[in-house]
């Protein structure tokens, strides 16, 4: 009962972070800090996508045992299915691989938009761009 | 009511409905279900099974995921990495410089901070190293033990400022040569096989480096053996881990410099 009630406290940790982060990336006027918010918001996803593989009864990390560099022994067919039905789901893990590189190029892009953004009007601060002229309402 | 808080509504809307359908309609977080998941079950048992002729049979299964049965993807993610951080150095080089304290250190840190700094910086990277060498063994891979590694530039940066860096030999160009040396040796990795099968008539594959008795006779070993003991390779899994280790560890070091150059100074 308490290990229930703690996963679905983390679980519900992670959405209300996803919620919170939207509305920083919403409401915010400064830039660096709807960049920060839209960080926060996409590794809790990431995170949430890891927590979707982990099973209570199966939550081994997904490297078969015994991997040491001297006189490895391969796993036979019966240990290869008792692993499988103990490790995490390695999928996710590798899916957010991915998420994490691209979403750190995105980053770098918006950065460097930003940056000619203030270039151009002197703050990052959207309200003081929007009272210069700039097009944001 | 202002433009950003209809926005806000509507995404509010969108978020709530999406994990509304994943949460409830497909009931996708089951924590105490047993376990029965096709793929994942089929990746665990086929990947280190030592029979296998289509894997690199190697134990850690997402290492092996990431470099054997989506090597290319992961191939072009570390090149969409490469691109963005190049296309960043050539628009920031077009403006004039935004921060005018370049390498100034913001706030003089005690000998404590300073001295902690170092030493965990130490040990940082040579837990990054390890984490990179041994990720197709255990748990880590080239690119987590990169991401590890820039936690050690990072933290000089801040206690010591960027001069520092620049001493210890993070500069932008040596950095930016080892990942485009990285990003290319990758690409060659992983087209050696098919390039030599090429040139010797044999059956290859392509970002798959093992060699598979059904179709193909010839590729990278799995294991080396060597007159003190033998060598667990995983096929080239290990060659992929060191050369994505270098470019993701120059790359965001690179990044991280480019952020402090431009937008440091405290302002």
């Amino acid at each position: 009962m308490t290990v229930e009630i703690l996963l679905y406290y983390i679980l519900a940790t992670l959405v209300a972070t996803v919620f919170i982060a939207l509305y920083g990336i919403a409401t915010r006027p400064h830039i660096i800090k709807k960049l920060v918010m839209l960080t926060i918001f996409s590794d809790t996803v990431e995170a949430i996508a890891v927590y979707l593989g982990y099973r209570v009864y199966a939550s081994k990390p997904p490297v078969v045992p015994g991997g040491v560099l001297e006189n490895y022994v391969f796993p036979s067919n019966s240990e290869l299915e008792e692993f499988g039905s103990q490790a995490v789901d390695p999928v996710p893990q590798v899916l957010i691989v991915t998420a994490i590189v691209i979403g750190l190029s995105v980053l770098l892009f918006l950065v460097v938009l930003s940056i000619r953004v203030a270039e151009k009007y002197g703050t990052f601060n959207l309200d003081k761009i929007e009272e210069k002229g700039g097009a944001y309402e | 009511m202002k433009k950003s808080s209809k926005y806000l509504f509507i995404a509010v809307i969108i978020l709530v409905a999406v994990f509304t359908y994943l949460f409830w309609v497909l009931d996708i977080v089951e924590p105490f279900a047993d376990k029965n998941m096709p793929l994942p079950n089929t990746f665990l048992t086929q990947i280190p099974n030592p029979e296998s002729n289509y894997t690199s049979r190697s134990p850690e299964i997402v290492t092996s995921i990431l470099w054997d049965h989506r090597g290319i993807d992961t191939y072009y993610e570390t090149a969409v990495l490469f691109i963005a951080i190049v296309s960043t150095l050539y628009l920031l080089s077009l403006g004039d410089k935004l921060g005018e304290g370049i390498g100034r250190v913001l706030r003089e840190y005690t000998v404590i901070a300073k001295l902690v700094t170092k030493l965990v910086a130490i040990a940082i990277s040579v837990i990054a190293v390890s984490i990179a060498l041994h990720g197709h063994l255990t748990p880590g891979g080239g690119f987590q033990g990169g991401v590890v590694f820039v936690i050690a530039p990072l933290l000089l940066l801040m206690v010591y400022g960027v001069d520092r860096l620049y001493r210890s030999g993070f500069r932008e160009k040596i950095l930016l040569f080892l990942r485009t040396t990285g990003v290319s040796l990758i690409g060659f990795t992983g087209a050696s096989i098919l390039l030599s099968g090429l040139l010797l008539g044999y059956n290859t594959y392509l970002f798959q480096n093992q060699p598979k008795p059904w179709t193909s006779n010839f590729g990278f070993p799995y294991q080396l053996m060597l007159p003190w003991g033998s060598l667990i390779f995983s096929g080239s899994l290990m060659i992929l881990n060191i050369l994505e280790f270098i470019a993701v560890s120059t790359g965001f070091t690179l990044a991280l410099l480019l952020v402090e150059k431009y937008l440091g100074g405290g302002k």
